[in-house]
């Protein structure tokens, strides 16, 4: 079974830290990744730029709307993500207390429902098969009340989910696609902190938003305006919305 | 360099060098605007030969430090894409006046991308298109200098970071695009006009900057209506720039009070042709209808003689299609001007909720009940509408109204 290990950490705490530190912070997690590679249990994985470079799409009334942000209120952000195929939770939630964040700040661990492709090591392919012209890649995140979903027509809900593959399909055909996943329900997530080799894992964290996060796509785009057009393409856009954020560029330390 | 080619480059040449060295270094704001200053110091410092003009050798200074800057950046980063800076480029080239046009067109888009937030897109429009200094900037926001230097750094950084486009939109996208475009020229040119802080009344260089931008969206739009009447409505409007303040140049003249003959006819004559223009290709844009409204005014041989209830129609329609409170004000006003101030004060009493926080609510109320003969309520209006004014001379305008 797989699942989406979340980092949420204090950006603000990151912006303090010192050349030195910050090289240290990337080794840490270059070693982690490493190691996790090395036991074949890694999936899809990326760092993201802080959130002052997030841009939030939406659909409304077939109009596309594009706005800075979100900026949330909370203590921790969205740095980065694993996605980890194991055969128990429990060794999910073991993985997630070793990734260097989980000291300090928290590991959100959600199950994911449905892979858009095995994307193994998809992090270490996919510079090398990076189209042409396309030199940046972006997080898709894709943001929805699951309570809306909940409430569709069988048939509405058959003719959504055609519409996601046929999303996929095309943005594998035009080689965007890197790697994508369909996660489990919220309220299944479990928060894993780690002190001093200590683990504890708690139920949640249960977002305050109306909106949670329900899955993702990674993309390859020319610039953020094809990213955003990518985005405004997905479903949810129309009834929630799509947060893009930017990956950081990790190669020199994975 | 003496101070004078220093301040007229800063004013005629900075934003034209800068956009032209965004451009270069691949959209990195920030990197091009290190590599100005730097050359600018480096000019300062050192001087210019005496044959060559001020713009063209800081440019050609500053295009030596991007390409040494970018070659570090390279150094430093050796996984990243060369960038693609051959040696050839490096001499010394003049500007070509042909290609600054578009480059600033690029400049506006970019600042002006959705992506970023409203005031993040105004206050980088005013700093890198209107080469004022952050601590400018700041003051047109009313916040501190560290504060500005802070959004504008975030701005710019988001630009990097999320690889925010250095391009004018595609024909397809141009519509979406294109109206924050022009809200930005126009929130400028108001910052100009009429200031909403601070001593002074006018910022003549915002207004210059906002008619030169006005003018760049036409040039480079000319099938496009909105550009034409926006451009209509910022002539329409600074016409009346020299009748607007007294001989002191601090006090505010009221519309009613102004000598007409002191209006520029140049741009009244451009603004209604302009008008003509976009209203001869399609209906009526929200820009287009205020352009008509200023026309009306424009027109008039004094306040008495102004069509009044033309102006009212022109509001009604306005309000249809932009509801908002400011324009749900000047409707009541207009209807007012038409029907007499009792019409007047009761349409401005249902807006009393939402716009009793303004002094512009307070000013008008103040208007229409002392034509209306209530002079202590309208004392007491007057009062209020003066506690809500930013701006000095606005309020001693409103003192002098209240001691008629």
């Amino acid at each position: 079974m797989e699942y989406m290990l979340l980092i949420q950490a204090s950006e603000r705490r990151f912006a303090t830290l010192g050349q030195k530190e910050m090289g240290a912070n990337m080794q840490a997690y270059g070693t982690f990744t490493k190691e996790l590679f090395q036991s074949e249990r890694a999936g899809d994985c990326a760092a993201l730029e802080p959130t002052k470079s997030a841009t939030t799409v939406r659909i409304r009334n077939e109009q596309r709307s594009v706005s800075d942000g979100p900026f949330a209120e909370t203590r921790e952000q969205l740095a980065g993500y694993y996605v980890v195929n194991v055969e128990t939770p429990d060794e999910a939630y073991a993985i997630a207390a070793k990734i260097p964040d989980a000291t300090g700040g928290a590991i959100e661990v959600r199950a994911v429902k449905n892979v858009v492709t095995p994307a193994q090591g998809a992090a270490a392919k996919s510079h090398a098969a990076a189209p042409a012209d396309a030199t940046k890649e972006y997080l898709l995140l894709i943001c929805e009340d699951e309570a809306n979903w909940a409430k569709l027509e069988p048939a509405e809900s058959t003719k959504i989910l055609a519409e996601y593959k046929a999303f996929s399909d095309e943005i594998k055909a035009s080689g965007r696609f890197v790697a994508g996943a369909q996660l489990g329900p919220a309220a299944g997530g479990k928060a894993v902190r780690a002190n001093n080799g200590d683990r504890t894992v708690t139920d949640g964290p249960y977002a305050e938003t109306r909106e949670q996060l329900g899955g993702y796509y990674r993309v390859w785009a020319r610039d953020l305006d094809e990213a955003i057009a990518l985005a405004a393409r997905i479903p949810a856009a129309r009834t929630g919305c799509i947060e893009v954020r930017p990956l950081m560029d990790t190669r020199a330390y994975v | 360099m003496d101070t004078t080619s220093f301040a007229s480059f800063m004013r005629d040449d900075r934003g034209r060098v800068l956009s032209a060295l965004i451009a270069r270094a691949g959209g990195d704001f920030q990197m091009a605007e290190d590599a100005l200053s730097a050359a600018l110091e480096q000019v300062l410092r050192e001087g210019a030969p005496p044959h060559a003009t001020l713009g063209a050798w800081v440019h050609g200074v500053a295009k030596h430090r991007l390409v040494d800057a970018q070659r570090r950046m390279r150094m430093m980063n050796r996984h990243h894409a060369d960038l693609a800076t051959s040696e050839a480029e490096q001499g010394y080239e003049p500007i070509e006046p042909e290609a600054v046009g578009d480059e600033r067109l690029r400049l506006l888009f970019t600042c002006c991308h959705p992506a970023l937030a409203r005031e993040a897109q105004v206050a980088l429009a005013l700093r890198t298109l209107g080469g004022l200094s952050t601590e400018e900037v700041a003051r047109a926001f009313l916040v501190s200098g560290p504060t500005m230097a802070a959004r504008l750094g975030r701005a710019k950084e988001k630009i990097r970071a999320a690889k925010i486009p250095y391009v004018v939109p595609e024909p397809a996208d141009l519509p979406g695009r294109l109206d924050a475009v022009l809200q930005v020229i126009y929130l400028i040119f108001n910052e100009g006009y009429a200031c909403t802080r601070g001593e002074m009344l006018q910022r003549r260089d915002l207004c210059s900057e906002a008619r030169r931008l006005g003018e760049l969206t036409v040039a480079l739009l000319p099938a496009s209506p909105d550009p034409k009447a926006l451009l209509a409505l910022m002539l329409l409007i600074d016409a009346r720039r020299d009748a607007r303040s007294d001989e002191t140049g601090r006090e505010l003249v009221a519309l009613e009070q102004q000598d007409r003959s002191r209006w520029n006819q140049d741009d009244l004559r451009t603004g209604d042709a302009l008008l003509r223009a976009a209203l001869e290709s399609g209906p009526p844009s929200t820009w287009a209808i205020e352009a008509a409204i200023q026309a009306v005014h424009g027109r008039a041989a004094s306040y008495a003689e102004t069509d009044f209830s033309q102006i009212a129609e022109l509001y009604a329609s306005l309000l249809e299609r932009c509801d908002t409170p400011v324009v749900r004000l000047n409707a009541a006003v207009a209807r007012g001007w038409v029907h007499g101030a009792q019409i007047g004060l009761e349409a401005l009493t249902a807006l009393e909720s939402e716009l009793g926080q303004t002094h512009m609510y307070w000013a008008a109320r103040a208007e229409f009940l002392h034509r209306a003969g209530q002079r202590a309520e309208a004392g007491a209006a007057y009062a209020r509408a003066i506690e809500l004014a930013g701006n000095e001379a606005e309020r001693r305008f409103l003192e002098k109204r209240a001691g008629r």
